[in-house]
């Protein structure tokens, strides 16, 4: 004779019976709030201060175009920042422009190549010699004359 | 499962926790943890288990709720969350469990389903009702865990088949297969119970 078979569903529908101990939601509630209190003390200092900004603005009602605003001022005023620690973009210029020459007298046999700049009257300091990557730094000696304007008057602090 | 009128509430609640309003997510805590202990519990079947586990999923859910987008009801995304928990958590523990049947409300001698288990002629009239619960219990733990959870939902908490996919994130032909397969492993476990002890 087959076993009858049990009510599986109306069995486990019993333990529905089964519930915490009297009271236990209410301690479930302050164990929770002590949790929640916990947590927030081991929060990392970063997320405090990032938290206490948020709620500075949300309390100030700032809209959307504030924040654009004050994201477009914080832009410039590191643009600007940035643009007057930077040197100026002449020399920039000017320093690529010799890297140029530089490379054109060294592809041809290294022949004395002047730069309107260089013969200006305006010019008085030589350059300091240029150094390729890779360039041997072994040159020929430079002979630098005194720049120093010679003057055949005799000298008035005497 | 849950009505318009209180789903607004839930919508009315979330958004008052969200501006700050730690008394609105004691509410939810108190509407939704008997529920969800009952889901934990049977998963876990181990009363200090559950209690920290809810601990746990409430404060996730409160970490969490500035992330819940309103696509399910709050009370689908509190379930999910603590289905998966209790998973992660079986996962890690080891097969220990400690069954706690000294709770039974009171309420269950009242219970017409009770009543007529322990009347009709089955073979839970023979046997001690306790004994077959923990028996119960017992087998509730050799099924797998997404298995556990399904009966949990289904059989113990009355949820639809429905609401159960869309918590655990499944098509309801998976939980309905997950529960065919389920009671017939729990049908075994207490026929051989019952066989071994008539």
């Amino acid at each position: 004779m087959p076993e009858p078979e049990i009510n599986i569903s109306a069995l486990l529908r019993l333990k529905r019976y089964e519930q915490p101990p009297p009271g236990y939601f209410d301690r479930l509630l302050q164990d929770v709030h002590r949790r929640q209190r916990a947590e927030l003390l081991r929060r990392p200092l970063w997320k405090i201060a990032a938290d206490r900004v948020q709620t500075y603005f949300s309390e100030h009602s700032m809209g959307g175009l504030s924040y654009a605003g004050a994201m477009v001022a914080v832009v410039v005023v590191g643009i600007a920042g940035i643009g007057l620690m930077t040197p100026e973009v002449e020399n920039a210029g000017s320093s690529d422009e010799r890297f140029a020459v530089a490379k054109q007298t060294s592809s041809a046999g290294r022949l004395l190549t002047l730069r309107p700049q260089q013969v200006s009257l305006g010019a008085r300091q030589p350059e300091a010699p240029l150094v390729l990557p890779g360039e041997r730094t072994q040159r020929p000696p430079r002979y630098v004359i005194d720049a120093r304007p010679v003057s055949y008057d005799p000298p008035s602090s005497f | 499962m849950q009505d318009d009128s209180s789903r607004k509430q839930d919508d009315e609640l979330i958004a008052r926790t969200r501006a700050g309003d730690a008394t609105a997510f004691d509410e939810l805590i108190v509407k939704y943890s008997p529920r969800l202990y009952g889901l934990v519990y049977n998963m876990t079947s181990n009363h200090e288990d559950t209690n920290d586990l809810m601990q746990d999923i409430w404060a996730k859910a409160y970490r969490s709720i500035t992330g819940f987008r309103g696509k399910s009801s709050f009370y689908t995304w509190i379930h999910s969350i603590g289905v998966n928990m209790s998973i992660n958590f079986l996962k890690k523990r080891n097969r220990r469990y400690h069954l706690s049947l000294d709770d039974v409300d009171s309420g269950i001698q009242n219970d017409k389903e009770f009543i007529e288990l322990t009347a009709s002629s089955t073979p839970v009239r023979d046997a001690d009702l306790g004994e077959l619960q923990k028996r119960l219990n017992e087998a509730m733990q050799k099924l797998s865990n997404d298995h556990r959870a399904v009966v949990t939902m289904f059989d113990i908490q009355g949820m639809p088949h429905a609401e159960i996919a869309k918590i655990l994130g499944t098509s309801e032909g998976t939980v309905r297969s997950r529960l065919f397969y389920a009671h017939r492993q729990l049908q075994n476990f207490l026929t051989e119970f019952h066989s071994n002890n008539g």
